[in-house]
């Protein structure tokens, strides 16, 4: 059920894609319901406009401290009303990586959309990172929670 | 000591320093090896995908199949994955991976050199060729990179530089190894050092009581399978707390090293020398074949105790006594062995001729019947001692005119078990045990008593002679107790005579004479028992205050034997004339010694040929009749 579902998934976020491309969206939020699944999907001008959450920290890809700023993925789930049971990331280079969502509530976990307040250029690992405050929070600094720093962002799936 | 103590120290550090070297080389290699593999099998792989999409994609634009945007998200994502490689710290092993290093970066440079032509591919397509070229260049050498990832890892991961460290690894632990070996010797050192310390005596290297007595279990074990004897010996130097006062512990140190030496010497390889403690040392002799060879063993060790020893302050002669006791002849149970040795060494201590003794079944009847006779004694001066305890008296005469002008107190025990015990006896245990002052004072008590009785009977000159045993004298409370019972009696001095024997005032001339001095100036007399047969020292005659000679009954038993040894009391009864003393001949049992010792001019007599020691009321009877007879005849 679950490799299904995956498939159907990447099937479905490979039609959309270029969909996503011709109207400047960014990053889809795609939410499973009992009634099949539907998208939401953002481009940088509605992320910019939501209640911004900024995270000083370095991290083990970037040398240096620099400053992220972006919406939190709670706020943004919340504006959605999803409650999820379990949430996918998936990357431009299709990277996936389960999220651990109890986790991510617990600290401020952001969608970086800025560094050191400009937008991040796809090579630079935007247009969007998942970022935590792992200078802040040593604890964080375990491979478990670094894998689920996704860069390069274009989709979150929701269960 | 102090050098292995440094030789310690030196172990222990190498030991810590090997440990610690090994462990972080260990952790190195491994590290290198677990951490960089896994991290580097991912990044290659995905940089061998994303650089494969990329000509991919560039491929699909040239075919007009893609946008140009979907192109640069490629060739972004690829810039990124050089980008994360050369600059995260998680993938610095990576880099540290020599070709990989390079290949990254030239990788990089490309895509530096290339992004205004990709940028501006879709207005310039005249530069796809070199874009793609440049690109596609870079297939095998990272296929490369991957296949070597997996065949060829030595080189890779500079599995030789791994090696290496494994070799010094291995000189590390090899000296882990060397130091732990030699912590375990020098443990297993001083194990058995402290384990020989705590059986030794430190002084003089011989065992010591408590490995003595384990070696006696076991000698004992042996000895009953074998069927054999077996010997204990303890052995009680003479003159050690002399040495020890007089010459100092440094000497008596000298002394028991000495004596442990000679111990040494004088017994088999299979026997056993230990000191017990102090100045007692112990032997355990076996394998045995009868007594006879253990006491060959006592006489010649006491022999070479007997040899002087040479001390840095003089030399001395120790001299010892040896007690014996035999398994199983004497005891199955080395509790015993020891305890019935001990008791022979204390009897060796009193006999004179041998230094050695073996232990008798009598010697423990006859200690065992002491300590009883002690608890009995004492028991009955507390309470009522006239219920057992006797005086019996013997009238001394004055020869001339028969009469009985004097009688000496002697001491009668009637024990209820026991029945009449010798009044040497009786004086032996009381010494031994402390209670001669008690049954001094009785004696003295009894026999001022009755002879305040006599003098109203008979006479108010009759005179009481009583017995000063050792022990009363040296109680320095004679004086005073005399003193007590002659008023308690209203008694006049004179007429109460102490007599002492010359050995026992020997014994401690200097007290003694002082008391003697006391009781002369109350007024008592002091007569000198058995004269002739201890120290007898003329000179003495002079210090003493003593007014009587008693002279020894040998003298007249041997006159009885040969007629012709009549010399020594001819001389003693003249000299106590000329000196002025009343002399009493002892032991006079028949016609013939009244007559000779009447002769030679002795003026008093006592013995059997005229009365035995008698009660209380036989006396006054018989002084009733003598005083009867005496009126009638005033010569015997």
């Amino acid at each position: 059920m679950m490799k299904l579902s995956m498939a159907l998934c990447f099937i479905f976020s490979l039609l959309l894609s270029p969909l996503a491309n011709a109207d400047k969206t960014i990053l889809t939020i795609e939410i499973q319901t009992d009634n099949g699944s539907v998208s939401h999907h953002f481009d940088r001008e509605a992320l910019e406009k939501m209640p911004q959450t900024s995270i000083s920290t370095s991290t083990p890809w970037t040398k240096g401290v620099h400053q992220y700023s972006g919406p939190t993925l709670a706020s943004l789930l919340k504006a959605l009303q999803a409650e999820p049971r379990a949430l996918r990331a998936v990357a431009l280079n299709e990277y996936v990586a389960e999220l651990d969502w109890p986790l991510l509530q617990q600290y401020p976990a952001i969608l970086a959309i800025n560094r050191n307040g400009e937008a991040m250029r796809i090579r630079h690992k935007g247009p969007i990172w998942i970022i935590l405050p792992l200078d802040d929070y040593p604890e964080l600094d375990t491979n478990n929670v670094q894998r689920q720093m996704v860069w390069q962002l274009r989709k979150i799936e929701v269960e | 000591m102090r050098r292995n103590v440094l030789l310690l120290i030196l172990t222990i550090t190498v030991f810590s320093i090997s440990s610690i070297v090994s462990l972080y080389s260990h952790h190195q290699a491994s590290q290198l090896v677990s951490r960089a593999f896994p991290l580097s099998v991912w990044s290659i792989n995905r940089l061998e995908i994303e650089h494969l999409k990329l000509l991919h994609s560039l491929e699909m634009f040239k075919a007009g199949k893609t946008d140009h945007a979907q192109l640069l998200e490629h060739f972004d994502i690829l810039w990124n994955r050089t980008e994360v490689i050369l600059e995260s710290e998680r993938e610095e092993h990576i880099t540290e991976l020599e070709k990989a290093g390079v290949l990254v970066t030239a990788i990089s440079a490309t895509l530096h050199q290339i992004d205004p032509l990709v940028i501006e591919l879709e207005r310039q397509p005249e530069h796809y060729d070199k874009v793609y070229s440049e690109l596609a260049a870079y297939r095998e050498p990272i296929r490369d990179l991957q296949l070597e990832n997996f065949s060829d890892r030595n080189t890779l991961y500079r599995i030789d530089f791994v090696a290496s460290n494994f070799k010094n690894l291995s000189f590390f632990l090899s000296g882990i190894l060397i130091s732990g070996a030699l912590l375990v010797l020098l443990l297993i050192r001083e194990t058995r050092r402290s384990q020989h310390q705590a059986l030794h005596d430190a002084l003089t290297g011989l065992p010591n009581r408590s490995h003595f007595i384990t070696e006696l279990d076991r000698l004992i074990h042996l000895a009953s399978r074998e069927k054999r004897l077996l010997a204990v010996m303890l052995i009680d130097l003479n003159k050690f707390k002399e040495i020890n006062d007089s010459l100092g512990h440094n000497a008596g140190d000298q002394l028991l090293q000495g004596i442990a030496e000679r111990l040494q010497r004088s017994i088999r390889h299979s026997d056993i020398a230990a000191r017990l403690g102090g100045d007692e040392f112990a032997i355990l002799q076996y394998p045995l074949e009868d007594a006879e060879q253990a006491a060959q063993l006592a006489e010649q060790v006491s022999q070479k105790l007997l040899d002087p020893i040479q001390l840095s302050d003089g030399q001395c002669v120790p001299g010892c006594a040896i007690g014996i006791s035999l398994y199983p002849d004497d005891s199955n149970d080395h509790h015993r062995l020891m305890i019935n040795a001990d008791m022979a060494m204390y009897q060796a201590k009193e006999q004179q001729d041998t230094c050695y003794r073996f232990y008798e079944m009598e010697l423990h009847n006859e200690l065992q019947v002491r300590k009883r006779l002690y608890q009995d004694l004492n028991l009955l001066l507390e309470h009522s001692p006239e219920t057992e305890l006797k005086l019996h008296y013997q009238p001394i005469l004055e020869l001339n005119t028969g009469e009985i002008v004097a009688t000496e107190a002697l001491l009668r025990w009637f024990h209820p078990v026991h029945g009449a015990i010798p009044p040497l006896k009786v004086i032996d245990v009381a010494e031994h045990y402390g209670l001669s002052r008690k049954l001094g004072r009785w004696v003295l008590a009894t026999a001022c008593r009755d002879l305040a009785l006599i003098q109203q009977r008979i006479s108010p000159t009759f005179i009481m002679t009583v017995n000063i045993s050792p022990a009363m004298y040296s109680s320095g409370t004679l004086v005073d107790d005399v003193t007590a019972q002659l008023q308690a009696c209203e008694l006049d001095a004179r007429c109460l005579t102490l007599e002492v024997t010359e050995d026992t005032t020997m014994q401690d001339l200097g007290a003694n004479l002082r008391v003697l001095h006391q009781l002369r100036q109350l007024g008592c007399q002091i007569a000198l028992d058995d004269f002739g047969t201890g120290y007898s020292s003329l000179s003495h005659l002079y210090d003493l205050p003593v007014q009587v000679l008693k002279a020894d009954r040998t003298f007249i038993s041997r006159w009885r034997q040969n007629s012709d040894e009549l010399s020594v009391l001819r001389a003693i009864i003249q000299l106590g004339n000329t000196l002025g003393l009343k002399v009493v001949a002892e032991g006079i049992e028949q016609k013939a010694d009244l007559d000779v010792v009447r002769s030679e001019g002795s003026q008093y007599g006592q013995g059997y040929y005229f009365y035995k020691p008698m009660a209380m009321p036989e006396l006054l009877a018989e002084l009733d009749k003598n005083q009867q007879v005496d009126k009638k005849k005033p010569a015997i």
